[in-house]
């Protein structure tokens, strides 16, 4: 494993929690989530997840590598993006390279906003990583990348222990990219991404979580992503999220969006003996805005799945469109889907819309596969792939995303749901170590 | 619209029809403020038996120590001064059952209301209740002949004390809420109805509930069971007076459906805009039962109030449907909630709300459905419009479902302007630009009032229809 360097040192267990706790503010977590409310309702709550977070530190406090590739039309063939190493410098070198570039990005991250909960997940990074030392992405102005670029966080396998990992991608005028980031770990991991879109920019940010997926460890593990997005004018963003595995998850996705500027969120969760909180908020300061958000759920055994969307359209802001979609389907015994889509409208020329549907898979569209001649496992399996892919459709829009990521994301997909252990662990682990 | 209504209209504009007020007369008003001593002279003038005063007591220190919501408008509920309100004023001496032995001050009060007209019309009983006390109640005989049991609540406690005691706070017990704590504590007046098995009440009853005095509260009290088999459709309206300073209207309401009944509940709440209106309202649906709660939220300052339904046994039926109206400096945060504690349930919510001159709107609903809760299906829909750009609305559903075997929930909400192909369509005919909105506004909420006997929704239409005058987004 290269350049992972342990940030709290394996100590005794009294000197490892004193380490510990300049890490994460253990005592403040009760001032900073007062009690339930109607707003906060049913909010994961992050106690939760603090002896998982405790025991993975014991391990260890790591920092993750990134590794990466570009991805050709041929998936199987990764080479090594040649011109990445000049693109990607943590903040501390971009200043010795690039000083104004430097100090845009410090610009940025003064416009990112955060809620409670984000700003805890993101002071607790901040704390394994400072901002000089976080990696910075920059796609730069007027260029657009051809192939889709692939970040893989890929720490050791069965060993549980405490990851973080912070990003920025700062994407310039009139740029456009397509990024993967994936993730396959165990034990606690926190990541903490930011994304600042310039003029006309456009990104399509694909992120796969597979926590512990295929290990025996998946019950132990447990993450939280906290992304942050900023979208200056007429920029565009695109963002699919798949997640699997893990017994307790928290997504934070938090996009800002200016006039004419655009976001569509697409997401798919696959459950299974886990709790997972999805946390989607999509604030409209532009005029002409428009958003669109698709989340899908399935969920089996005993898994319990939150989606929790909030499209907030300020005041004289005009001309908005907003949509937010979640459809959860409940496939185990002890499944159970929370759905709270809200709609926070202070102005009035506005389309504004949700919809939430929760149920199980249809007798009679399963009736009408079986009278074809399918058995129940296949009907079952053709309709869970239907009802992932019309948003993988939406998600992979370019050629490029859907030739690289189309047949992966489906075989996760499939495989998070059927059997944990059928799932490709070649594919990852070949393509980190090339 | 004609001349004479747009001169009504700019008239309602200007002022709130319902506004006037009479001159405070009473025969017994307790002191500002709350304590102990004034519950226990509330329960000693009502001459209660002791285990409705050792209630009420217990929820007055359950309302001292429950904290206020830490959700809602926060700025609004902080401008509640508990201590600035008379919780207990007895206008007369003794509930009458004729109109012309009612004081004359509060008769002319109710005929300015046009309820003894109402009565005569169309209702089959009714209770007015003046600041805490009903002040007239009367029902038709042969809805008495039936067995059918109309009462205001102290007589209810009175009379039929075996009932009361076996029903009260068993939906809602005072340890639910702040405000169910404090409507627990010093309840008066409100309706009690029990209807026997298997008897159709056709002819609407119904409550009007009118605060006179200034910093008022009022803390009604109703209770309905429909017995196996039995329906009955209960009617109740509001109106207040404009003061400067606050009245607070908290009431807790109490339905229960046993198998086969049906109940429905309608409410056009137009209270002024100096009236806190914080409700709880809460109803049990039995076997093959059905609950529907009609809920107009036209008027008050804070209106905070969701209807629940709890639907215990197989084939329950819940609705909500509701429609509310927020202008300027109204806050109006209404929705439902449906808990599907059985299998085979069905329940439906339909919320519409307008928003206008910077008034907010707010949805905020629930969907439960338990676990073991089979084949359960339910339907949430929300529109709003917002009619200006001062204006807010916001929509907070929140369902959860633990059960998945035949489970269907569905969610589906818009907010939106008045539709501009439509305007112009209706323009291109030869409507005006006024006429053509009031026209879309009530066809957004007639769903609403397709479900209030005939003469409440031609009213509605009119009163929308004069609140929406000139609103052009």
């Amino acid at each position: 494993m290269p350049n992972i360097k342990s940030v709290v040192k394996k100590k005794k267990n009294s000197e490892y929690l004193e380490d510990l706790s300049k890490i994460i503010p253990l005592n403040g977590l009760s001032d900073k989530f007062p009690e339930k409310s109607w707003e906060t309702w049913r909010r994961f709550d992050p106690s939760l997840l603090l002896p998982i977070m405790l025991e993975s530190a014991r391990e260890g406090v790591y920092k993750l590598p990134l590794l990466w590739k570009e991805i050709n039309e041929d998936v199987t063939s990764c080479t090594k993006h040649k011109n990445f190493c000049e693109n990607v410098k943590v903040l501390k070198e971009w200043e010795k390279t690039d000083f104004k570039f430097a100090q845009k990005v410090k610009d940025s991250l003064k416009k990112l906003n955060y809620n409670n909960e984000a700003a805890f997940f993101s002071q607790m990074a901040n704390n394994i990583t400072p901002w000089d030392e976080t990696p910075v992405f920059r796609i730069s102005k007027n260029s657009s990348m051809e192939n889709p670029l692939h970040f893989l966080y890929a720490p050791k396998k069965d060993i549980k222990y405490f990851y973080s990992n912070s990003l920025i991608i700062y994407a310039e005028e009139n740029s456009s990219a397509s990024i993967c980031l994936e993730s396959f770990s165990e034990g606690f991991n926190l990541y903490d991404t930011r994304v600042y879109l310039e003029d006309n920019a456009s990104l399509n940010l694909h992120c796969l979580i597979r926590e512990g997926i295929g290990s025996n460890t998946t019950k132990h593990s447990a993450w939280v992503w906290n992304k942050n997005v900023y979208c200056r004018s007429s920029s565009n963003f695109t963002q699919s999220f798949f997640s699997a595995g893990g017994k307790l998850g928290k997504m934070i996705s938090e996009v800002f969006l200016n006039d004419n500027s655009s976001a569509q969120i697409y997401g798919i969760h696959v459950g299974n003996h886990s709790h997972v909180d999805h946390d989607f908020n999509v604030k409209h300061f532009g005029s002409r805005s428009t958003s669109n958000l698709e989340f899908n759920m399935a969920l089996l055994d005993n898994a319990y799945g939150v989606f929790r969307g909030k499209l907030n359209i300020p005041k004289d802001y005009r001309v908005c469109k907003a949509e937010q979609t979640n459809k959860n389907l409940l496939l185990g015994e002890k499944s159970r889907a929370d759905s709270i889509p809200m709609l926070e409208v202070l102005s009035e020329e506005v389309e504004c819309s949700h919809g939430s549907a929760t149920g199980e898979l249809s007798d009679e569209e399963m009736f009408y596969l079986q009278s074809r001649g399918l058995n129940e496992t296949q009907a079952k399996q053709l309709l869970l792939l239907g009802f992932f892919e019309n948003i993988l459709q939406k998600a992979l829009k370019h050629t490029q995303d859907k030739a690289a990521y189309n047949d992966p994301f489906l075989h996760d997909i499939w495989c998070a749901i059927q059997d944990r252990s059928h799932i490709n662990f070649e594919r990852t682990y070949t393509m980190a170590e090339t | 619209m004609s001349k004479d209504t747009k001169d009504k209209a700019r008239a309602i504009k200007e002022d709130y029809k319902y506004g006037f007020h009479s001159p405070e007369e009473f025969v017994y008003k307790a002191e500002k403020g709350l304590n102990e001593e004034i519950v226990r002279s509330i329960s000693r003038i009502k001459n209660e038996p002791e285990w409705m005063r050792d209630y009420r007591l217990k929820s007055y220190q359950t309302f001292l120590e429950k904290p206020m919501p830490k959700w809602g408008d926060q700025k609004m509920l902080s401008q509640i001064k508990f201590e600035n309100i008379f919780y207990y004023l007895r206008p007369t001496d003794k509930q009458k059952k004729d109109w012309s032995d009612v004081p004359e001050y509060i008769k002319d009060t109710f005929d300015k209301l046009g309820i003894p007209e109402a009565e005569q019309k169309f209702l089959g009983g009714v209770t007015a209740q003046y600041e805490s006390e009903v002040v007239y109640h009367s029902m038709r005989d042969d809805l008495t002949k039936k067995g059918i049991l109309f009462t205001d609540m102290d007589s209810g406690l009175r009379e039929y004390p075996e009932v009361v005691k076996k029903y009260f706070g068993t939906i809602i017990p005072y340890t639910d809420n702040k405000f169910a704590a404090l409507n627990s504590a010093v309840w008066s007046g409100g309706s009690f109805i029990y209807v026997p098995p298997d008897t159709q009440v056709i002819i609407p009853l119904q409550a009007y509930f009118r605060i006179n005095a200034k910093n008022m509260g009022q803390f009604e009290r109703t209770l309905i069971i429909a017995d196996k088999g039995s329906s009955v459709h209960y009617i109740e309206g509001c109106t207040a007076p404009v003061y400067s300073s606050d009245s607070l209207h908290s009431a807790v309401v109490e339905l229960i459906a046993l198998e086969n009944a049906k109940i429905r509940y309608t409410t056009i709440q137009n209270w002024s805009n100096n009236v806190f209106n914080l409700v709880t309202k809460r109803a049990a649906a039995y076997k093959n039962a059905k609950v529907e709660w009609v809920d107009g939220n036209i008027g008050s300052k804070l209106t905070m109030k969701y209807p629940a339904i709890y639907l215990m046994d197989e084939h329950a039926h819940g609705e909500v449907l509701s429609i509310a109206y927020a202008g300027k400096g109204q806050h109006q945060d209404a929705g439902a909630k449906m808990v599907h504690a059985a299998p085979n349930t069905t329940s439906k919510i339909t919320s519409k709300s307008i928003s206008k001159d910077g008034g907010q709107n707010t949805y905020r609903g629930l969907v439960k459905i338990t676990k073991n809760s089979k084949n359960c299906k339910s339907n949430v829909r929300c529109d709003a419009l917002m009619l200006d750009m001062n204006s807010r609305s916001d929509t907070y559903p929140h369902m959860e479902v633990e059960e998945s075997e035949g489970v269907k929930v569905n969610h589906e909400a818009t907010v939106s302007k008045v539709d501009e192909e439509m305007l112009f369509y209706l323009n291109s005919r030869g409507i005006s630009e006024d006429d053509a909105v009031s026209m879309i506004i009530n066809g957004f909420i007639e769903p609403f009032t397709k479900q209030l006997p005939m003469e409440y929704a031609v009213e509605l239409n009119r009163l929308i229809q004069l609140e929406m005058e000139g609103a052009i987004g």
